[in-house]
């Protein structure tokens, strides 16, 4: 047997990726759903709110768990979950010919913005042509999803806190749920630690003197509340994988910040190679709302600054009425921050350089790229302008149906590919054993395959891999009549296996080929489900005759010398 | 174990009994859609709302119908499946007309008119109408493109006969999967056309096995006759034929039996495709070119 050593190898290694891509969804189905379980009993168990707390804080990291699991894992369609897919179109009749042109990027923008606030494990938005937008959000019930959809747009501009005074907030929080978490009176703690030495008074935003000393507590503590936060750029902020879990944290621990404070997040952005959202304390009453916004357009810069040569710019006009605030909160508030918040995501927060008197401001970008100034520009638009979006197609289904559907295709597909064990194992003896045994390694490559892949699995996808236990065995059933053929036309064991697998090799191929050709025009047309069974399908039958040339082969091969085999029963 | 031994059966020679087998069925399948006044679409094609409510007390069909009537105007079908389920479907035109759209007044008229029953939405499609116009373009496309797809790769393997010899049964075990969809008044989703095209590629897998195997032996067997070629071949690859048939249809009846109502038609399609498919591999494909070939002998075999 030649480069038997390599080709066992090979399996071997096969079989190890196939495991370790497989072993995320392992965890995500069978063993979060009992730690979840456990936690919740634990919740109910706490009497006092410190317990209460300290669960909060497993929860969180449970969350942060299952969202890196969700990252990994084979996802499951939202016909198995339960969930919602929509189909907007945004209407354009009511918009004249210039506000209808973007209407199409405000609406995705509007809804991208709030989706992201929602927290859903990994939403589809999309947008299809000119002006229809696709969304796929799992396990979200349709009323929450259709609320998400339906409101209009809230833009508002908001006085952001200066850093003082948002550290002052983080310390208070961290001291408090760090004494709940060692059992101490947290209040002496808060008072040891003076704050004063972190910047002077109002710190401008070069201003990077906190930053040193803040790194250094985040270091002794790490894993409580402060341990979450990071500087980004010249504000805090915190990894995106640990948002929902600060989130969390957040709100349990509401009453140990001013009450006319809010914490907002920036959207999730790239920062030294990871993702993480910006943090900001402000202050909840907005200065102005976004219905004050008459234009926004982007702009390359035309001003005298050097700095700002060939950079972008958005030039922002305010209706007359809105003016005069403007002027005023502008005037006041010089060096300070004005952060344009859309549905409560900060999208930008611009340092307020002068007094803005007329109510034409200009926002600058520093960047020489303009996608950002044309961003900004859209979302300032649609805050003013909201763009109608109609719902032109919605399938939704319940997650007790979803789980309905899983159970009875599990079990059906599992008979089903009983019946077919059986079936090899007794009519080919020998030959269905090792049917069967590539049988198995078919469902496992193609279910690690889709894992990695990053596929859905929909309820016709588990039909297409009952379908493709179906057929898996075709290819064996073609070289094993093959055999049997050439065993009768008086060819040695040894040779009718080899010329068996050599001529119906080419079949196989032929076969297969047109299967995937249907499949491929499958994936074209359908959306969601179908196309989880296309892929499935493809999937399935590239690695069907995979197993079927290489793995049964190589087992045969080897069967045959280890056993000296002369009369093959097949 | 084998189903069967050595087999040596006059298929080319019947073959005039299986054209009319074939006739026969597709007959009754075009049939079967003509007297449905075609076929029953689902909301997919036709745009429109469906609604799988499940209540937690049981009610009646004619309760429903009255409580569905009085937001749709006499336009909705309703159903119940063997899970006490309700489905109800409305077409197009009610869709989004009044005030909010169909599956909202839906709802609160049921909360009104049962309220002390509480009910669940297991599902829910609603289709736009355009929507619904371009689904049945991109249908008709896809369908297009998988047999042409198949008919170029055939006959650049084969031979251009085989090619159509294999588009023939498609579309012949197309028709008549089709006519059993409208026969058994099943609804026709975009998953059943998702079935349908599984079929064309099982059918044409099937046939490829047979062509495959008439094309080594017209190699071997240069004395015989094409008829007899085709007929050996055909023997030849019966047991495989059937056996592969066999194990996908444990599976498919599986689905059909024990899956999830979602699934069924879907599996309905798969299990007629395959016993349709099967069929026409063994006694239309080959017999087509047989056919062909006696009434219009290709150069090389003439000589």
């Amino acid at each position: 047997m030649k480069g038997a050593r390599f080709k066992f190898a090979g399996i071997v290694i096969a079989i190890g990726l196939a495991i370790w891509a497989l072993y995320p969804t392992f965890q995500l189905y069978f063993s979060m759903p009992g730690a979840e379980r456990a936690l919740e009993e634990k919740m109910a168990r706490a009497t006092t709110k410190d317990d209460s707390l300290k669960v909060e804080l497993e929860m969180a990291q449970h969350q942060k768990k299952l969202a890196g699991l969700h990252k990994r894992a084979l996802h499951l369609g939202l016909d198995l979950v339960g969930g919602m897919h929509l189909v907007l179109e945004v209407d354009k009749t009511k918009l004249s010919k210039e506000d209808a042109k973007d209407a199409g990027d405000r609406a995705l923008e509007v809804i991208r913005n709030r989706i992201d606030e929602f927290g859903v494990y990994e939403p589809i938005i999309q947008k299809i042509g000119q002006d229809r937008i696709l969304i796929q959000l799992p396990g979200v019930d349709r009323d929450r999803a259709k609320g998400l959809i339906g409101q209009t747009a809230q833009l508002e501009f908001q006085l952001v806190a200066d850093e003082r005074t948002t550290y002052d907030a983080l310390k208070q929080i961290d001291d408090k749920l760090e004494a709940v978490l060692t059992g101490d009176d947290g209040e002496e703690e808060a008072e040891s630690d003076s704050l004063l030495e972190f910047g002077a008074g109002d710190s401008t935003v070069e201003d990077t003197g906190w930053a040193s000393d803040f790194e250094d507590v985040e270091d002794e503590k790490l894993g409580s509340f402060l341990g979450y936060v990071q500087t980004v750029g010249n504000d805090f902020g915190v990894d995106d994988a640990d948002y929902q879990e600060f989130r969390r944290l957040l709100s349990g621990a509401r009453e140990y910040w001013p009450e006319e404070y809010e914490f907002l997040f920036g959207p999730a952005e790239p920062h030294e190679g990871r993702d993480v959202r910006r943090l900001y304390l402000m202050r909840s009453e907005p200065e102005l709302y976004g219905s004050a916004i008459k234009d926004a357009r982007p702009a390359p810069y035309q001003g005298s600054d050097p700095g700002l040569t060939n950079t972008w710019i958005v030039n922002l006009k305010l209706a007359k009425k809105d003016a005069a605030v403007f002027a005023q909160v502008t005037g006041r508030n010089i060096g300070r921050r004005l952060a344009i918040v859309l549905d409560d995501i900060v999208k930008s927060a611009p340092v307020i350089q002068s007094r803005i008197p007329d109510g034409n401001a200009m926002i600058t970008t520093n960047e020489v790229n303009p996608d950002e100034s044309r961003d900004l520009a859209i979302i300032l638009r649609s805050g003013a302008l909201p763009a109608p979006v109609e719902i032109v197609e919605e399938r939704s289904v319940g997650p007790s149906l979803g789980n309905d559907s899983i159970r009875q295709g599990v079990r059906a597909g599992l008979i089903g590919a009983l019946a077919v064990l059986l079936f090899m194992l007794i009519y080919y003896a020998v030959g269905g054993a090792l049917a069967d045994l590539a049988l198995v390694f078919n469902v496992f490559f193609l279910l690690a395959i889709l894992s990695g892949l990053r596929a859905t699995l929909t309820l016709p996808g588990l039909a297409g891999i009952a379908l493709t236990i179906g057929m898996a065995v075709d290819a064996n059933v073609l070289v094993f009549e093959r055999i049997r053929e050439e065993l009768r036309a008086g060819k040695t064991t040894l040779a009718a296996v080899d010329t068996g697998y050599d001529r119906a090799l080419v079949t196989i191929i032929d076969a297969n080929v047109t299967t995937v050709i249907t499949a491929v025009a499958l994936y074209f047309i359908g959306s969601g489900p179908i196309r989880g069974f296309a892929i499935t399908l493809i999937t399935g039958l590239v690695i069907n005759v995979i197993t079927a040339v290489f793995l049964t082969r190589f087992v045969f091969d080897w069967f045959l010398s280890r056993f000296e085999v002369k009369k093959l029963r097949i | 174990m084998r189903f069967i031994r050595e087999s040596n059966i006059n298929f080319v020679g019947r073959r005039r009994i299986f054209f009319i087998v074939s006739a026969v069925a597709l007959l009754l399948s075009i049939l079967s859609v003509l007297l449905h006044g075609g076929f029953n679409y689902g909301v997919d094609f036709t745009g429109g709302t469906l609604l799988q409510v499940r209540f937690t007390e049981s009610v009646g069909t004619d309760e429903i119908r009255a409580a569905v009537n009085a937001v749709a105007e006499g336009e909705a079908s309703i159903q119940q499946d063997e899970a006490g389920d309700f489905i109800i479907r409305v077409r197009a035109r009610e869709f989004n007309t009044g005030d909010s759209p169909f599956s909202e007044r839906i709802r609160a008229q049921f909360a009104e008119s049962f309220p002390d029953n509480e009910f669940e939405v297991l599902r829910e499609e609603t289709v736009g109408p355009r929507i619904s116009k371009e689904l049945q373009s991109k249908v008709l496309l896809a369908i297009l493109i998988g047999i042409v797809g198949i008919l170029i790769y055939v006959s650049i393997r084969f031979d251009f006969r085989f090619g159509i010899g294999a588009v023939m049964a498609l579309i012949h075990d197309t028709i008549i999967t089709l006519g059993m969809v409208s026969l058994f008044n099943k609804e026709l989703t975009i998953t059943v056309i998702a079935a349908i095209l599984t079929v064309i590629g099982y059918s044409v897998n099937d046939s490829i096995v047979v062509s495959d195997r008439i094309r080594e032996d017209v190699k071997k067997m240069r004395k015989e006759s094409f008829t007899t070629v085709v007929n050996t071949a055909i023997n030849q690859v019966l047991n495989r034929t059937v056996v592969t048939s066999v194990t996908t249809l444990f599976v498919t009846l599986a689905l059909l039996i024990l899956g999830a109502a979602s699934i069924r038609d879907f599996a309905f399609v798969l299990t007629v495709g395959i016993v349709v498919g099967t069929y026409s591999s063994i006694f239309v494909v080959a017999n087509s070119v047989v056919e062909w070939e006696t009434r219009l002998p290709t150069k090389r075999r003439r000589r």
